[in-house]
């Protein structure tokens, strides 16, 4: 799985935001109009709309239109982009010992730490 | 192994002492930890158990990947291990152990992560932005309003 740091940074960015969690976890277990969370959250509708709208585009929600009502439900596995998987990791790991093989090979061709054994005649 | 872990065997064609100082001194970690030389990459260190570490790197296109943890457990040459932390993904509390043996004049190096944020112990152990990714998803769809 990979996500581009843009696509990080809109999740990151929408998520800190209380209003906008909450609206997260209103809309998880059932779809909700925007004029309910309006009324829940004691603002406008044009404020929430606003919310939505961030959230949409950092694609955690879902929105859809019936007729004049706009309904709004949390994007099954909106939050794993944010998740690491055990590819991920184990990627990075391997990356990283590439490179720490390489620093250490390298320094023991330039300053041997085991010294060659040495056939001697006695 | 299970599927909440990560693990990496590899065989260093060097003594065991040097590839634990290269787990341990800050500014060997720091050569080591970037993967292209233009990104560049600080870390420090305080090398005792429950000393706190941190390396970030900067990857010169904005992005700066930073982890952190502390030591949990240091027996050199042999055993290292801490907790792993970072932002990007977000990862809290992992932990990481090191295991080296000497094989001949080499060194084998075992590495396993563990408590990744793929099982539910896992996400568990997961944070986001401001904290409030703890576990979101799965809090947002156990505590949703009735």
């Amino acid at each position: 799985m990979s996500v581009t740091a843009a696509k990080l940074d809109r999740i990151f960015r929408a998520l800190a935001n209380a209003p906008r969690r909450e609206i997260l976890r209103r809309v998880a277990a059932e779809r909700r109009t925007v004029a309910e969370l309006a009324e829940h959250f004691d603002m406008s509708l044009a404020a929430v709309a606003k919310h939505v709208h961030v959230l949409v585009a950092a694609d955690l929600l879902d929105y859809e239109r019936e007729g004049r009502v706009h309904w709004c439900r949390l994007k099954p596995k909106a939050l794993d982009p944010v998740l690491a998987s055990v590819e991920d990791i184990r990627t990075f790991w391997d990356a990283r010992l590439d490179q720490l093989e390489s620093l250490l090979t390298t320094e023991a061709t330039e300053r041997p730490a085991v010294p060659r054994r040495r056939k001697r005649n006695r | 192994v299970n599927s909440t872990s990560v693990q990496v065997t590899r065989l260093l064609p060097v003594a065991i002492d040097r590839v634990f100082d290269a787990w341990s001194r800050a500014e060997l970690i720091a050569r080591w930890f970037v993967v292209d030389p233009t990104w560049s990459c600080r870390a420090t260190n305080d090398f005792r158990v429950g000393g706190a570490y941190r390396i970030e790197m900067d990857r010169g296109d904005g992005t700066i990947f930073v982890a952190f943890g502390e030591y949990l457990e240091i027996e050199r040459p042999h055993r290292l291990s801490f907790t792993w932390s970072s932002a990007i993904p977000p990862i809290r509390g992992s932990v990481v152990r090191i295991d080296l043996m000497s094989v001949g004049a080499a060194t084998e190096l075992r590495l396993t992560h563990e408590r990744l944020p793929d099982t539910d112990e896992g996400r568990a152990h997961t944070i986001g932005w401001e904290g409030s990714l703890t576990n979101l998803e799965r809090y947002l769809t156990l505590n949703a309003p009735a």
